[in-house]
């Protein structure tokens, strides 16, 4: 995930925190969908959106920490969503949708999260975790 | 069965050949656990004729789609198949997208899944 995201200044932020539990999801999820729906994206980027962002936490949650923070930010050609773990510090090569279960579905998340996002950009922050930074642009 | 917002209905059908799970709400983290532990012990009973009815699920996530798969592999192994049922939209894109549409037999209704007709190739 080396793709530079957008560096815009963001001109709208919407942010949430949740708790880094699996029962939360759903509602990061409809607060994206939500932010999404008031920019000028087509149901079907909405839908790309949501599940890339339901992705980057099924990853963070894995990761361990107690919180995540999702921080929506608006820039003139897209929408730039950071996702913001607290699971300590980790290389970009070890961030991946763990399944312990079904290890076939392992890698599928990062996979999707690439597929349906235009660029995405990894990093360490200095609150110890990781920023997964996904951007969107706008249809022209 | 209900697990936080999925919920599971299991028939019978092909004179208790095959068994249908008929989802609905959201295959994701926090319900696909429950979906996958339904699977495996159908599957530890003998039953690998098996569809999965994804018509009133409204999302799906690689959790979901990682029970499904691990279905496939148990039914393959013992001989059945696992087929899905999916009237489009987005989890048919999710399908196209990961290239699982090739790897399961998709059907846009339940009846031609029964059947074996109208295989899905394409599932845009």
């Amino acid at each position: 995930m080396t793709q530079p995201v957008s560096r815009e200044v963001a001109t709208d932020v919407v942010e949430l925190r949740i708790p880094a539990k699996a029962e939360w999801v759903s509602i990061a999820r409809l607060a994206v969908s939500a932010v999404a729906s008031r920019l000028q994206f087509s149901i079907e980027e909405i839908e790309d959106v949501k599940l890339a962002v339901a992705e980057a936490l099924v990853s963070t949650i894995a990761r361990g920490g107690s919180r995540i923070d999702i921080i929506c930010e608006s820039v003139a050609d897209g929408l730039r969503i950071r996702v913001r773990d607290f699971g300590g510090p980790v290389q970009p090569e070890v961030v991946d949708v763990t399944n312990a279960d079904e290890s076939a579905a392992g890698s599928l998340g990062v996979f999707l999260i690439r597929a349906l996002m235009d660029t995405v950009d990894y990093d360490a922050h200095d609150e110890g975790g990781a920023d997964l930074v996904m951007f969107k642009r706008l249809p022209a | 069965m209900a697990s936080e917002d999925l919920n599971i209905e299991t028939e019978s059908e092909n004179g208790g050949k095959t068994l249908v799970f008929k989802l609905s709400g959201s295959l994701d983290l926090a319900t696909s656990g429950t979906v996958r532990e339904a699977l495996a012990k159908v599957a530890k009973g003998g039953s690998h004729d098996l569809i999965v009815d994804l018509t009133h699920v409204d999302f799906l996530d690689s959790t979901g789609l990682g029970a499904l798969i691990g279905a496939h592999r148990r039914a393959a192994e013992g001989g059945g198949q696992v087929r899905l049922v999916v009237a489009g939209g987005t989890i048919a894109r999710l399908l196209n997208i990961t290239g699982l549409v090739r790897v399961f037999a998709v059907y846009p209704t339940l009846k031609d899944a029964l059947q074996e007709r109208s295989r899905v190739t394409n599932a845009s």
